[in-house]
């Protein structure tokens, strides 16, 4: 059963142009959604139009089968935790904490005791009586982690909560999220540009594009099943490696090699796409051989990237070895059975 | 910051100096004449003058005209502050809510601050007039006997009314970008969290604008006190009876028109201490109040 729906959503803030460009999807209760894209593709906007914030300017949000473009954000019962975590400066953690609550009529007790819950779950007890400006970034993040989560909402909303930490603690909040979720099980929506976060976090992951989906899986699906370039691109570190390929005959020709397509094509050129991890230094089973111009190597201690390119096509290899190479040609070898093919004008897999 | 180190070690002293001048020629200079001319007794043709100690302190304050003016003033001023702090608070939150002819609204209300105190009294008197004044035509319409000239509390009020009105946009402005200055976040956060459009007002927006307040406060209660002395020039000029002069008003009145040196300098000396002592309070207690 749908807990969250978005029916034929749109949005234009000037008339115009359409941020969002009819959308529609249907979340689960208790998913963990991640909306990922690239910066200015409607995330935000997004979000905000399911909490209220935005005003629809066509389609219908349904909330455990409400509809609720026309209800204020305190009544949909979302809590949204925000990019710079909008605390209130000037009330300490304990009434950033009860606020929502008192304005909702909650009894005395009934505050008190979620308080005292939610500060031992989040490791915020000391700083209940602290005001947000004598808190670190880290701690920031759980009052407003707190917040959100105090209320007991139907949907939470994160918008790139973590982007403001750094790289480590970046990647403790994100483990905490997770076990936040697994233990409370509450529907949450939660946008973020990092596809790390993505993968990680997410039951289903929506890529979006110029207000559009391009597409919507799970971590699995979307990693294995990308259903164009900029999906196979945008997800995976690094990203996919794509050689753009003339086709002859329904054979595809790259360098001084050629690959037999299955089905038939008929536009001049083909993107045929590999993932790094598929590619390798030596050879295996069906595995077929290229020649690439070494660019740079970079070495990470447990691995190693080699930039390459191969007739002004780009390829990124990894390898588990520590490679030092004086030549500047190297053999590779790629694995045909992982190979990608899209189609040249609008990039879609074939 | 750069340390700067001077090879001669009065350079430094050399460049505060116009800045000491200044205060000391418009401020510490005259304070001190106050404070010298109010223990002296000149009579009335200015011949002799006589070291009187207190003399002159003590008749202020017996005074009944004194002690009238005390209290229309302090009235007066918690009025005009109470009104145009309100008035202009209001108009700023709505115009800052106004998603539609922002600029408009932000235009036309700051128009007033443009114009001078005096100006201003000038305009009102021209209003008030009971000769043809529209807004004394229109108050006498609604049935009230509006008479500026006779009746003290038809001129107070108009003060009152006319004060508030020229430090409202001056106030509005301030209020406007100190509202512009809370992060939209927060406030969304508050959209949330609180359902009633007041007790969010209440509750988050007035208390991120409390240093915005705090400060306004000080300098409209300074207004009230020493600012409308042009406006008061200007309209009642203490009329009928005295019942619309401020402190600083009559210190001007006694002084300069009744030629009474020695009281009107204790008078000033007293206004001096009480504003600063009201000052001080505030810093005190209420900046505590404030989050910044
Ligand atoms: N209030 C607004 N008025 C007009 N245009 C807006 C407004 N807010 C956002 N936009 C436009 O809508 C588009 C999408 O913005 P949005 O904030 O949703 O992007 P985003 O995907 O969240 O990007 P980011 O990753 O950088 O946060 C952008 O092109 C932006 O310029
Ligand atoms: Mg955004």
């Amino acid at each position: 059963m749908l807990y969250l729906e978005l029916k034929n959503v749109s949005k234009n803030y000037d008339g115009k142009n359409k941020i969002i460009k009819d959308i529609s999807l249907g979340i689960k209760k208790g998913e963990f959604i991640v909306i990922v894209g690239p910066s200015g593709c409607g995330k935000s906007t997004l979000l905000r139009m399911v909490a209220g914030l935005e005003d629809i300017s066509d389609g219908d949000i349904v909330i455990d089968k409400a509809v609720v473009n026309n209800i204020s954000p305190a009544d949909r019962d979302i809590a949204m935790v925000f990019q710079n975590y909008a605390l209130y400066p000037h009330m300490n953690v304990l009434k950033n904490l009860s606020y929502g609550l008192k304005n909702r009529k909650i009894s005395k007790d009934e505050i008190e005791k979620r308080v005292v819950s939610i500060s031992k779950l989040l490791q915020i007890e000391e700083l209940l009586h602290r005001k947000p400006s004598e808190l670190s970034g880290g701690q920031k993040q759980r009052v407003a982690m707190g917040r959100a989560i105090i209320r007991k909402p139907k949907l939470f909303l994160f918008d790139e909560p973590l982007s403001n930490l750094d790289a480590k603690l970046r990647h403790q909040m994100r483990i905490e999220i997770r076990k936040l979720h697994d233990k409370l099980g509450i529907t949450s929506v939660y946008v973020t540009h990092d596809q790390v976060e993505a993968m990680t976090l997410a039951d289903r992951i929506i890529i979006l594009n110029g207000g559009k989906i391009e597409q919507i899986g799970t971590p699995k699906e979307i990693y294995e099943n990308p259903n164009s370039i900029f999906v196979s691109k945008f997800m995976g570190t690094p990203p996919m490696n794509i050689i753009k390929a003339k086709v002859k005959n329904s054979t595809i020709e790259i360098g001084d090699i050629s690959i037999d397509l299955k089905n038939s094509y008929n536009e001049e050129y083909i993107h045929v796409g590999i993932r790094a991890e598929d590619i390798s230094l030596s050879d295996f089973n069906n595995s077929i051989k290229l020649r690439v111009d070494i660019d740079m190597i970079e070495h990470l201690g447990s691995e190693s990237f080699i930039y390459s390119t191969i007739e002004n096509n780009p390829i990124i290899v990894k390898s588990s070895e520590f490679i030092e190479t004086k030549e500047d040609k190297l053999d590779i070898y790629i694995n045909t059975k992982k190979l990608y093919f899209f189609s040249d004008k609008e990039g879609k897999i074939l | 910051m750069k340390k700067v180190q001077f090879n001669n070690r009065f350079i430094p002293y050399l460049f505060i100096l116009p800045q000491i001048s200044i205060i000391a020629i418009f401020f510490l200079w005259p304070s001190a004449m106050a404070v010298y001319y109010s223990f002296i007794l000149e009579d009335a043709f200015g011949i002799s003058s006589e070291f009187v100690w207190f003399e002159n302190y003590k008749s202020v304050l017996l005074d009944s005209d004194y002690i009238a003016s005390l209290g229309f003033t302090l009235i007066f001023s918690v009025l005009v502050t109470f009104f145009s702090l309100a008035i202009g608070l209001f108009l700023a939150y709505k115009t800052d809510k106004s998603i539609k002819q922002k600029g408009l609204y932000r235009g036309l209300f700051m128009w007033p601050y443009a114009i001078a105190p005096a100006v201003v009294g000038l305009m009102a008197s021209f209003f008030f007039s009971q000769s043809n004044g529209d807004l004394y035509n229109f108050l006498n319409y609604l049935g009230w006997e509006f008479e500026p000239k006779s009746d003290p509390l038809s001129a107070q009020i108009m003060l009152i009314f006319v004060a508030s009105w020229k430090q409202i946009s001056v106030n509005f402005i301030f209020f406007l970008s100190g509202l512009q200055a809370i992060p939209k976040s927060i406030i969304e956060a508050s959209l949330i969290d609180c359902k009633s459009s007041i007790k969010r007002f209440w509750t988050i927006i007035f208390p991120l604008l409390s240093p915005t307040t705090f400060f306004l406060l000080i300098t409209n209660i300074v207004y009230a006190f020493f600012d409308t002395f042009g406006l008061i020039d200007t309209t009642t000029r203490g009329a009928p009876m005295g019942e619309t002069k401020t402190l600083a008003y009559k210190i001007y009145q006694d002084g300069f028109l009744g030629a009474d040196i020695g009281g009107s300098s204790a008078q000033s000396v007293l206004l001096m201490i009480f504003i600063l002592v009201l000052t001080i309070f505030q810093f005190k207690y209420l900046e505590k109040k404030v989050h910044y």
